[in-house]
C-alpha cells in the first residue's frame, strides 16, 4: 500500500470486459492511475432495457484494441514499460470475459509479460486504494483515512451483493451474499415494473430524492439464520404488489414515493449488514464498493450510521465504483508479487460458488 | 394441462417433489411468468430436493446461466471422478436475451447438454421446438383479494414431449395427495 521509489516505475496494464464496459488502464504499484479508459455500452443496451449478452461480446471485440491503445498512449508509456498485464478472469458473462482474457494472452505471452487473472469482485474492493494521478499531491492528507487490514468489504452491483472479510489484498473470506437477486438487479427490475428506463439505479435514485421514503414500509429481509446473507426478491415482489394495489384503486402511481421507499429499504439492509459484519469481526473499517456504491443515499446513510457504530466507512471515488480497468490493474499487482500468474491455457469463470 | 394454487413455500415444495419424482435426466423445466412470480424460488426448492445447497441458487439474470452441483460446494469443477457422483442442475435465465433468445451463442446450450436437470426462467423468450421433453410451468402472481406479504400464486403445468404427456395423470395424483397443494381441475 505504501509508495516507494523502487515500486514507482512498476506499471501494470489492467483489462476489464466482464460485463458491458470495455475498459483498460495503466496503474502504478502504489495505486496511481496514469490512464483509465472506458467504453460503456449502456446507451446501446438501454434501448433494449438491459444488457444483450451477444451484442456485448461483439462490442468488446470491436472496442478492445482501440481502448487498450488509448490507455497506453494516455499514460505516456510504451508496452515495453509494463511489468505485467492483468485481466478480469471472472466472475461475469462468459462470452464477454473470454474477449478480455484472449486479448490479454495474445498481448502478454509473445512479450514474455506475466499475466495475472483478477477476481472482479476483489478488484472492486481494492479500488478503495487507487487514485487519479491529478490528485497525487493531495493524497498524502487522505492516506490516513484509508482502511486498514483487516476490513469488511461489501460489493454491491447489478450482478453481485457480497460481504467479505478482507485480511489482505489476496485473502478475502466470503461472509455472506445474496440468496436471490443482487441489489443492482433489484433496482433494474423495480425500474422496469415502474416503466422507467435501464439502468434502473440512477433513475430511481434521482426520483427518490423527490419522494417520501416513509410513504411505504417495504420489507427488509434480515434473514436471522444467516444474518450476513441478503435477499431482495421479496422486496421486488412487495413493490410489485403495492403498484398493483394502487392501480386497482384507479389512482396515479406515486412513482417518486415508491422509488424513495424502495431505495430506503435496500439502503437499510445493506448498511445494517455491512455494519453488523464489521462489529461481529471486530474491524474498524467498512468498504462499500461496486456500481451501487455510487448511490448517494447509500453513501450518506452508511456514513451516518457508521459514525454511530464507531466504524469508519469508505467508498471508492465515484469513477472507480463502476467497472473499470484501473482496479483490475491495481489488483493484478498483488498477484504479480505473489507469483500467482496465469498459464496460456487458463480459462474464465462465470461465478463464484458459495 | 394442470393448474394448482401455491399458497406457501410448503406447497411449492410439494409441487416440486411431485415433479422431481417423475423427472428423468435431461428433462428441461420451462418457467414462465412475470417479475416476482416465483420462478427463482421454484428453482431453489427443486435444487434442495436434488441435494444442492439452496443458498447457492440465485437469480441468473446477470450471468445468464448458473450451474449447481450437489454435495459440498467449491469454486470451479471437481475432478472428473468426483463429478460423476454429483447431481448437476443448470439454471438459465433469458430475461436479458429477450424474445427469440439464442441459447447457442450465449453458452447456455453447452451447459444444458451436461446437466441432469435444467430450469429455464423467462422461457417464453425461447424459440419454439428447442425443448423436446420436460414441463412448461406458468407462474401467475394473484393480485386479487387482500394478499399477505408473499401472495398467492397459480401454476399452470403443461407437458412437453410424449413421456411427460403420459405422466400427467401420475403428476395430478401426486398433487392431489400432497398436503397443502390444491389442484384446480
Amino acid at each position: 500500500m505504501n509508495s516507494s521509489s523502487k515500486n514507482r516505475s512498476r506499471l501494470v496494464l489492467g483489462i476489464e470486459t466482464s460485463c458491458d464496459e470495455t475498459a483498460a488502464a495503466v496503474v502504478t504499484s502504489d495505486g496511481v492511475v496514469l490512464s483509465d479508459i472506458i467504453a460503456s455500452q449502456v446507451d446501446i443496451h438501454g434501448r433494449f432495457g438491459g444488457i444483450v449478452p451477444e451484442i456485448a461480446s461483439r462490442i468488446h471485440v470491436e472496442s478492445i484494441v482501440p481502448i487498450v491503445e488509448q490507455s497506453i498512449e494516455e499514460a505516456k508509456v510504451t508496452l515495453e514499460d509494463l511489468s505485467a498485464v492483468a485481466v478480469t478472469q471472472g466472475p461475469g458473462l462468459v462470452g464477454a470475459l473470454v474477449v478480455g482474457l484472449s486479448f490479454a494472452k495474445a498481448l502478454a505471452f509473445p512479450m514474455d509479460l506475466p499475466l495475472c487473472g483478477v477476481n472482479h469482485i476483489q478488484a472492486h474492493l481494492l479500488a478503495i486504494f487507487i487514485r487519479d494521478k491529478r490528485e497525487e499531491g493531495a493524497a498524502a492528507g487522505r492516506r490516513e483515512k484509508r482502511p486498514e487490514f483487516p476490513f469488511v468489504g461489501l460489493v454491491v452491483s447489478g450482478g453481485h451483493t457480497s460481504l467479505y472479510l478482507v485480511r489482505n489484498p489476496l485473502d478475502m473470506e466470503l461472509l455472506g451474499a445474496t440468496r436471490d437477486d443482487a441489489a443492482g438487479e433489484a433496482f433494474d427490475k423495480v425500474a422496469k415494473l415502474l416503466g422507467l428506463p435501464y439502468p434502473g439505479g440512477p433513475v430511481i435514485s434521482r426520483l427518490a430524492q423527490k419522494g417520501n421514503p416513509e410513504q411505504f414500509r417495504f420489507p427488509r429481509a434480515m434473514l436471522p439464520e444467516t444474518p450476513l446473507d441478503f435477499s431482495f426478491s421479496g422486496l421486488k415482489t412487495a413493490v410489485l404488489q403495492q403498484v398493483h394495489r394502487i392501480r386497482r384503486k384507479g389512482v396515479q402511481i406515486p412513482v417518486e414515493d415508491i422509488c424513495a421507499s424502495f431505495e430506503e429499504a435496500v439502503v437499510d439492509v445493506l448498511v445494517e449488514k455491512g455494519l453488523k459484519a464489521a462489529v461481529q469481526y471486530g474491524v474498524k473499517d467498512l468498504v462499500i464498493a461496486g456500481g451501487v456504491s455510487a448511490n448517494r443515499r447509500l453513501r450518506s446513510v452508511a456514513q451516518e450510521r457508521a459514525d454511530r457504530s464507531n466504524v469508519r466507512c469508505h467508498f471508492p471515488e465515484m469513477r472507480y465504483c463502476t467497472d473499470n480497468g484501473a482496479m483490475v490493474a491495481y489488483a493484478g499487482q498483488f498477484l504479480l508479487d505473489a507469483g500467482m500468474l496465469l498459464s496460456p491455457d487458463a480459462d474464465v469463470y462465470s461465478r463464484l460458488a458459495f | 394441462m394442470l393448474t394448482c394454487d401455491i399458497t406457501s413455500i410448503q406447497s411449492l415444495t410439494s409441487l416440486a417433489e411431485c415433479i422431481r419424482t417423475l423427472a428423468q435426466p435431461g428433462d428441461i423445466f420451462l418457467l414462465e411468468g412475470d417479475l416476482g412470480a416465483g420462478k427463482t424460488t421454484f428453482v431453489k426448492v427443486l435444487a434442495s430436493l436434488c441435494g444442492i445447497d439452496p443458498r447457492e441458487v440465485t437469480s441468473p439474470t446477470f450471468g445468464l446461466v448458473h450451474r449447481y452441483l450437489s454435495g459440498s460446494p467449491g469454486m470451479g469443477s471437481p475432478d472428473p471422478e468426483d463429478m460423476a457422483q454429483r447431481f448437476v442442475l443448470v439454471h438459465a435465465d433469458l430475461y436479458r436475451l429477450g424474445p427469440g433468445a439464442d441459447i447457442y451463442d450465449t453458452g447456455i446450450q453447452e451447459l444444458m447438454d451436461e446437466a441432469d436437470l435444467v430450469a429455464v426462467e423467462w422461457a417464453e423468450y425461447l424459440q419454439d421446438g428447442v425443448v423436446t421433453h420436460g414441463l412448461r410451468l406458468r407462474f401467475h402472481l394473484d393480485f386479487t383479494g387482500e394478499t399477505d406479504e408473499t401472495g398467492i400464486r397459480q401454476v399452470e403445468i403443461i407437458p412437453v414431449g410424449d413421456r411427460w404427456t403420459r405422466q400427467m395423470r401420475a403428476l395430478q395424483e401426486c398433487i392431489e395427495k400432497s398436503h397443502g397443494l390444491k389442484n384446480n381441475p
